[in-house]
């Protein structure tokens, strides 16, 4: 399934999501939430959908899924407020240490939301262009282009962590 | 095509700022793969970029089944004593109840 399948695949199925979301979440700001967290979940198993007639159903159990979840754990991203700065102000004292090499990835990676981690594969791994991505997700460019800044950054003060 | 260190240098704090385009992306991505000499303090890019070569970011297939589980964990238990061991719905048959159509 490509992005253009899939896109026209999911389009009739947001406002239905949307209300689903509500009925768990009662925040139409969190309901939001999780309508993109379940678009992007969708796109990331679209392997397993074997019909397009079976996605509104997937659909339906991802979004119970994420919403549930959202109310449990009343999210536990990484905490990145300000720490950001560039290059130009670089400190020496921050190594990476090459031996743990691939596990201290994996384990920074994981600790990304699934979100963000989907959302970083879709933009340069999967090499999709934002555009796509926020048609997926039904959201504006901006908005997709906020959230992956997010996740760079919170990334990046993962990779840059001397706690681990 | 040579790229200065100080346009790499902008170029990496529209990256994470998310401004960037996705060709300019790209040129970053063969900054990182082809440069000799990297900077000490952009290391930490290196190894971002060399890891959207790599699959980390993919997501395993219990993880999937998760995303896909018709029963979330806890609380269902009780709740739905349905089809507990179906798994994901890739392999469910036919008559499966789904959460949305019980609404």
């Amino acid at each position: 399934m490509d992005i253009q399948e899939f896109i026209h695949g999911v389009e009739g199925l947001r406002s239905n999501l949307l209300k689903q979301a509500r009925n768990y979440l009662n925040d139409a700001d969190d309901a939001e939430d999780a309508v993109q967290e379940t678009l992007v979940k969708l796109w990331v198993v679209r392997d397993r959908v074997a019909e397009a007639s079976k996605m509104r159903n997937m659909a339906a159990v991802v979004c119970r899924n994420v919403s549930l979840n959202m109310l449990r754990d009343k999210r536990q991203t990484v905490s990145i407020d300000g720490a950001w700065e560039v290059a130009s102000h670089a400190n020496p004292e921050i190594q990476l240490e090459e031996r743990e090499g691939r596990q201290r990835l994996q384990r920074n990676i994981q600790a990304l939301t699934d979100k963000q981690r989907a959302m970083l594969r879709m933009r340069n791994v999967e090499n999709m262009q934002y555009a796509d991505i926020a048609k997926i997700m039904g959201t504006s460019e901006s908005s997709v282009r906020g959230m992956i800044s997010k996740a760079r950054m919170a990334l990046v003060q993962l990779m840059k962590g001397t706690e681990l | 095509m040579i790229q200065t260190k100080e346009n790499i240098g902008k170029l990496l704090e529209r990256f994470v700022q998310g401004l960037t385009t996705e060709s300019e992306e790209q040129l970053l991505s063969d900054y990182f793969s082809t440069a000799e000499a990297i900077p000490e303090e952009w290391m930490v890019f290196k190894e971002l970029f060399d890891s959207f070569s790599t699959d980390v970011y993919d997501f395993s297939e219990d993880e999937k089944d998760a995303m896909l589980a018709r029963v979330p964990p806890k609380e269902s238990q009780e709740r739905n004593s349905v089809d507990l061991g179906g798994g994901c719905l890739c392999r469910s048959g036919h008559g499966n109840r789904y959460p949305h159509d019980e609404e």
